[in-house]
Formats: C-alpha cells, structure tokens, sequence
C-alpha cells in the first residue's frame, strides 16, 4: 500500500520537478555547508535568506521572476559583506546585522507593498517557499546553476580548504585568499537563494547548515565532511516532498504539512542523533586515553 | 493625515506608549547584545518568538504567552546546545527548527498571509489597553533581569579569564540576557514586529557605543536614540501609511552611520594636535 502512495506521487509532475530541484540543490547545499561550518559563516548565510527575501519580495513587485529576484539580492550582498568584513568574528556579525536590518526594513516595505498590490500570496511564497508550484520552466536553470556551483567549489576545493584552516598559511603559500572568499560567498549566495525557493527564505538557513553541521560532528576532512551533508540534504529534501504529499490524508481538515517543516524537523533531528552518537563514542574514546 | 491630531485617538495613544515602553527594554537590552557580539541570538529569538505567536494563534490563546514561552524555550535551547557545539551553529539550527514549526503551524491554522504579516511586520494599531500594561510589565521584567545581571555580564565579556578566576559564571550571565533577549522579543512582536526587532535591538546601541566611553552613560544615550527612533517611525508611519518596521530600520542605519562618522571625525581631530 505504501507504494501506492508513493508510485502515485512519483507520478505527479510537480512533486517530480520538487523532487529534481530539490535534491540537486539540498546537495550544494550540504557541500557548500561544510565550508560555512568551518569557516564560521552560519550568520552571513542566513543573512543572506533574509536579503534574499528582499530581493524575492521585490522581483514579485515589479513582476519578475522571485527566483531571480532572490539570486540577484544575494550574490550582491555576498560580495559586499565578503568585502567590507572586519577584523573580529563579534565585530563583523554587528557590522553584518546593520546591512541585515537595513535589507528586512525594505523586505517589509516590499513585502507591504505586495500585499497592497494583491499579490498577498506572493509574500508566503517569498518567506515559506512553494515547491510544488515551482515553474518547470525554472528547473533547467536550477539545475544548470547547481552544475556550475559544484564544478566552480571543484576548482576552488583546495585553496579554499587551506584559506578556511590558516589563511595566513595560504597567503604565504600564494593563495588569493581574498578572491577565494569572494568566490564561495558567490557561490553560497546561490545555493542559499535556491533553497529560498524549496524550503522558503525564512527555512533555507536549516538546508545550509543542518546537514553539515552533522557531517561535522563525524568527520573534519572538508571532503568527506561535504559529501556526507550533500548526500544527507538530499535526503532530507527528498523525504520532507514525499512526507508533504502524504500528509494531505494525516488530519481530518486535509490540508498538506508544508515542506519546509519537514526540512527543518528532520535536519534538527540528523543533527541531535549526530550529536547523541558523537558523544557516546568520544566517552568511550576518552576512557581509552585514561587507561 | 496630521500625526499630532492622530493622537486623540486611543489607539494611537495606546500605540505611543507600548512603543516607548519596547523602545527603552530594547535599548537597554541592545546595549549587551553589542558588547558581548551575539547578533545572531539577537536576530534568532524574535524570529523564533513569531512561530511562537503563529503557535498561540493556532491554539487560540493569548498571543503573548506563546511569543513568551517559545522564545523562552529557544533561549534555553540555544544555550545549552552552544556549549556542546559551535555557537553560531547551535543559534542556527534551534532558528531553523522554531521556524519550520512557525511554517507548520501558520498552515494548520489556516491563517492567512494577513495574519503571517502582522506578526513578522507588526500591527502597532492593534494594541490594546491590556495589550498596553502586558507589554511594559514583559519589557520591565527583561530589563530588570538584565540589570541584575549588569556587573557579571560586563565582567564576563570584558575580562573572561578575570572572571572565570573569581569564579563569576559565565553560563549564567549568557542565560539571563538570552531569556531577557526573548522577553523583549515578546513585547517588541506587536510593534514593530518579528523580522525588525532586531534593527531596535542592534541598531541605537550601536550607535551608542560609537558615542559614549562607559557602559552606564552608553546604556542612557542608546535608550535615548531607540526612544527616539521608536517615536519618530511612529509619526512617519502614521503619516505615510507604510510598516513602522521600515523606519525603525532606516532610522536604526542612519543614526549608526552618523555616529560613526561622527566619531571618526572626532577621532581625527583629537589625533590631529598629538602628531
């Protein structure tokens, strides 16, 4: 019975073009996460889904494509916090929330401004993502972004490795460590603006660094670390677009569970599993030492 | 319409004064927020408290327990997992996990973007009487707790290896001004809303610190400037019709900008005479 409901869903054209989209990006997504893990940037990624939302709100507000909206938004905004960064890990987070809550005043304005405008879906479209009507026109894009991100954090891989580790080492070993940065932050800005559109601009911080915050608690080898969250956010995209489709029939009022509550449920979930696990075996580890 | 004439109406009145109240706790709040660096906390707790008010729309009671209640639990939930893993990290996932439950919970209710608006941007108008007194009773509990807290949380951030010698706790001093983050979060949700709390948090204290040289007197002026700010967006939006949230966060950038010019230029003048 159970793969009734499942050939019945593989069948349909949107959770087919939410499952492709899904998974493709949920993998950068992992991939890129490693990085944001290791290098700290887990308030800079989320910055940018809000920015995003801004940028999302606007694209509906003069009509264009929100994906586009989003991508635009965020790739300007990485290169401007990868550019004017300060010195300490405080510092640079307080001079990031005042470019933060200058991007959520016009976020509201354009959100407010939609709604006036009666594109009042549009602003829940924009903040908590809508997979399922995802233009199938968009997905070959998508997945021709997902390609160029992964082919462009292969070229980078081990410089990028090497400036997120010791930056003064790479410096000397001849890295442009500056360029690298700019680079990745390009990169994360696309991977977090996709995940905007599966999981929504308030969710896709859960897609960028839940599955690589597991994978962390496994491994430090950047690549093994990337693989692992890859293959756990696809995953996770995967199961939470099957789960959304099934929980239509799970309360009496039928209405479907959005998927970004899967996506953040089961990440969170990866990530104490990860952490109760981690911990067994690094008591066991410890008692080792003692003896 | 005319700002000053708005003010004979109650709902105007009552406005006034549960934005002044949040503007003070905000201030106030917004000044440990800097010194200690936890923007990201401070960003995360508001968001989290709107799933919290989507979660009290849903059951049908009152929305500030819920704000209250959730972002208590996410305070706790973020500092105990910030000891086990990296901070930025644990704040982000315990983010993430309130916001799918916001989503779920807006869904289930089936409320509508209106609903999803006000909370995340605010609906100031809305404010009751009752509202009035919740809000400066929510906002004086954050700032007492806050308070208490003053001596430890400055000497825990400003000379930590002092601190943990003299056995001051940091965890302590770290729960206390996350709860009071998420009590402010709680007041602050029908003013200016989930999403721009935080510019009320961060921005006049950071214009503060730029101004003032001890902690007390930057503590004053950036309750000041957010009491300023608060009131001046207040009139904008009635004026104009837009989210006060809009200019509390344009107001918030502009007087952090001056302020650092300012102090810039003060700076050079000062080392101009000395070289």
């Amino acid at each position: 019975m159970t793969l009734g409901w499942l050939g019945e869903a593989l069948a349909s054209a949107p959770v087919e073009h939410a499952l492709v989209a899904g998974t493709e990006i949920a993998f950068l997504s992992g991939l890129v996460g490693a990085f944001v893990i290791l290098r700290g940037q887990s308030f800079a990624g989320h910055v940018l889904t809000d920015v995003g939302t801004t940028g999302g709100a606007g694209a509906y507000l003069v009509g264009m494509n929100g994906w586009l909206g989003f991508l635009s938004f965020g790739v300007v905004a990485s290169v401007g916090m990868e550019l004017t960064g300060g010195r300490t890990r405080g510092e640079r987070d307080l001079a990031t929330g005042v470019v933060l809550s200058l991007a959520l005043g016009f976020g509201a304005l354009f959100l407010y401004l939609d709604a006036q405008l009666a594109h009042a879906n549009a602003s829940m479209a924009v903040l908590f993502g809508s997979l399922f009507t995802l233009d199938p026109a968009l997905v070959p894009w998508i997945s021709l972004a997902a390609a160029a991100c992964l082919v462009a954090m292969l070229l980078i891989w081990r410089p990028l490795a090497l400036a997120s580790v010791n930056p003064d080492l790479a410096r000397v070993r001849g890295v442009p460590v500056r360029a690298i940065s700019v680079a990745f932050m390009v990169v994360l800005a696309v991977a977090v603006e996709t995940d905007a559109l599966v999981a929504g601009s308030l969710l896709a911080t859960a897609l960028i660094v839940g599955p690589a915050a597991t994978a962390a608690r496994f491994t430090a080898n950047p690549l093994r670390a990337g693989l692992t969250g890859g293959l756990l956010g696809a995953l996770i995209v995967a199961a939470s677009v099957l789960l959304s489709y099934d929980s239509y029939t799970w309360l009496p009022q039928h209405t479907s569970w959005p998927v970004s509550f899967f996506v953040a449920a089961l990440a969170f979930l990866a990530y104490a599993a990860a952490a109760g696990a981690d911990r067994a075996t690094f008591r066991r580890r410890a008692e080792v030492e003692l003896r | 319409m005319n700002p000053f004439l708005v003010l004979a109406f109650p709902f105007a009145r009552h406005a006034l004064l549960a934005a002044s109240f949040v503007a003070v706790a905000a201030g106030w709040i917004g000044f440990y927020v800097v010194v200690r660096g936890t923007a990201f906390a401070a960003h995360a707790l508001p968001k989290i408290g709107f799933a919290g008010a989507s979660g009290a729309l849903l059951l049908g009671v009152n929305s500030l327990v819920g704000v209250s209640l959730y972002s208590a639990v996410a305070a706790l939930g973020i500092g105990a997992l910030a000891e086990r893993d990296r901070r930025d990290v644990a704040t982000a996932l315990v983010l993430a996990l309130g916001l799918g439950t916001g989503a779920l919970f807006l869904s289930l209710g089936n409320l509508y973007a209106e609903d999803a608006m006000s909370l995340l941007f605010g609906q100031v108008l809305g404010v009751s009487s009752s509202g009035v007194i919740e809000t400066a009773c929510v906002s004086a509990v954050g700032i007492a707790l806050v308070a208490a807290f003053h001596r430890r949380l400055l000497f825990t951030t400003l000379a930590r290896e002092a601190a943990a010698v003299r056995g001051a706790s940091n965890r302590m001093a770290d729960w206390a001004l996350l709860v009071s983050l998420g009590l402010a979060t709680s007041a602050m949700m029908p003013v200016v809303g989930a999403l721009l709390s935080f510019s009320l948090l961060v921005g006049p204290a950071l214009a503060a610190r730029h101004l003032a040289r001890r902690p007390w007197q930057a503590i004053a002026l950036s309750v000041a400037l957010s009491l300023l700010i608060t009131w001046l967006s207040l009139f904008l939006s009635f004026s104009l019709g837009w989210p006060v949230g809009f200019f509390v966060s344009c107001l918030s950038a502009l007087a952090y900008a001056a302020s650092r010019g300012s102090s810039r230029a003060f700076a050079r003048k000062t080392a101009a005479p000395a070289a």
